[in-house]
């Protein structure tokens, strides 16, 4: 049998803690459905820190055969030491972010029926960046434990413990915010044509290729906004390890770990302030669409005057329209996005 | 461009200090002709005299678009200004649809016959 790894299984229990944690912050709304797809994702999340380790090892077997073609060190010795940890840390959080995305992506093309608002949709990547931390925790536990054990007494132990706690709160925190932020944009994404009608009724022109060009905004926004600050915070905390503290008087701060703090605090409120809006509550509905009691002809005279009114700020009037219209069409989703962007205007968030 | 014909009279009523208008339209009312049709209903109004009545009848009209809707609810502001009344009679089924879904009815009343619409007059 086997000899049990009692380090190995300290760090797991470590790094599923805020795991835990976060998705109880996140997922503990009582109409949460779907709990054991959300674990599916949290394992494949899980899974996402494999790439990223095989690029590692293939590259230390590469260059351990060929050291010729040793590219990364040397781009050290021309972008010099800063720029080569910028460069280097952004590499590895565009490629994170691109996996995580891809495992959100796979889901919901896979169960194309799960993601039926963007909510929805931003809870999958939640839960695909906390499976990440959670494994890349793992990680750096296991490889940091033996030193800080072999120093235990001598500041080890206090070392150890910093790490954790700044690991599993904003790191943690910074990942399924990273996540969040891209898969909101990708609900947005397969929402796309709700929101084209939207400005079509609204009387806006629409080119002929306005869904693919939305679809497209929405995706590269997402994947822009999580890429670049997950590079940012990376490289920000690398070169925070890398460079003394600012010095002011007695004081000693570490900048960097300020600027880490920052980005991450506003990341989560970013992210908690699009969970509470109307438009990412909404229930769309993906299949065939018209079930309306009204013929399709009249509706569209209704919903061409509900982007009129809306268009010239009769909020109160709108809101009563597409209440009426909902009685009669409840699986229009574009009645259904009038009538949130309505509520928003009007100010009601919590309802 | 849709046809829209319209015919604006007056309406003999028993009680002679009333004064009644009936505005009736035949045709389509879409977006190539309702905004060179309205400004002869915002004429009528504006010269009629305050505490005039309306009554829109609508039974030969087969369609009609938002933006009429949208002249319809304007309408009704001016004349309630001036301390009038108006009335929609005899729309059709359809239309009769839409203007409760836009919920026209419960500002604007809404009859099936110009009877009717006398009657709340």
């Amino acid at each position: 049998m086997p000899a049990i790894d009692f380090p190995l299984l300290v760090c797991i229990g470590l790094a599923a803690l805020p795991a835990i944690v976060w998705s109880y912050v996140f997922l503990s709304d009582p109409r949460t459905n779907f709990r054991s797809l959300y674990l599916k994702v949290f394992l494949g999340g899980t899974l996402t820190v494999l790439p990223i380790l095989g690029m590692q090892k293939l590259y230390f077997m590469i260059i351990g055969k060929f050291p010729n073609l040793d590219f990364v060190y040397p781009l050290k010795d021309w972008a010099g030491e800063n720029w080569w940890i910028i460069i280097l840390y952004s590499f590895v959080a565009i490629t994170e972010e691109f996996i995580k995305f891809y495992i959100v992506r796979f889901s919901d093309k896979t169960h194309p029926e799960l993601i039926t608002n963007i909510n929805q949709s931003l809870k999958f990547g939640i839960l695909s960046g906390l499976g990440f931390a959670f494994s890349e925790n793992i990680l750096y536990f296991s490889n940091l434990l033996p030193t800080y054990l072999s120093q235990w007494a001598d500041g080890g132990a206090v070392a150890f413990i910093t790490l954790v706690l700044f690991r599993s709160t904003f790191t943690v925190c910074a990942h399924l915010c990273f996540s969040g932020i891209f898969s909101y944009y990708y609900g947005m994404s397969k929402f796309s044509q709700d929101f084209v009608d939207l400005k079509k009724w609204q009387g806006e022109k629409i080119a002929a290729n306005e869904l693919q060009r939305v679809k497209n905004k929405y995706i590269f926004t997402g994947l822009f906004l999580a890429m670049g600050l997950h590079a940012m915070f990376n490289s920000i905390l690398e070169l925070g390890s890398k460079n003394p503290p600012l010095q002011i008087g007695n004081l000693s701060i570490n900048i960097y770990i300020v600027l880490v703090v920052l980005i991450v605090a506003g990341m989560f409120l970013f992210l908690q302030r699009l969970l509470s809006r109307k438009t990412g509550n909404l229930t769309f509905i993906l299949a065939d669409r018209h079930h309306s009691t009204m013929a399709q002809k009249d509706e569209e005279v209704v919903l061409e005057l509900i982007g009129m009114w809306f268009k010239e700020g009769r909020y109160q009037e709108v809101e009563e329209i597409c209440q009426r219209l909902l009685k009669r069409d409840p699986d229009s989703n574009v009645v259904k996005l009038f009538r949130a962007k309505t509520q928003e205007k009007l100010g009601k968030y919590d309802e | 461009m849709a046809d829209i014909k319209f015919q604006f009279s007056d309406l003999l009523t028993l009680d002679s200090t009333k004064i009644v208008k009936v505005i009736a339209l035949e045709g389509q009312l879409d977006e190539s002709n309702v905004d060179d049709f309205a400004p002869n209903v915002y004429q009528l109004i504006e010269s009629s005299n305050p505490g005039t009545k309306f009554i829109l009848d609508i039974e030969k009209l087969s369609y009609m678009n938002s933006k009429s809707i949208g002249y319809i609810s304007d309408w009704y502001g001016k004349i309630a200004a001036k301390t009038g009344v108006l009335i929609i009679a005899k729309p059709l089924p359809n239309i009769r649809d839409i203007l409760n879904v836009v919920g026209l009815d419960k500002v604007i009343p809404i009859t099936q016959t110009l009877e009717e619409a006398k009657n709340l007059l």
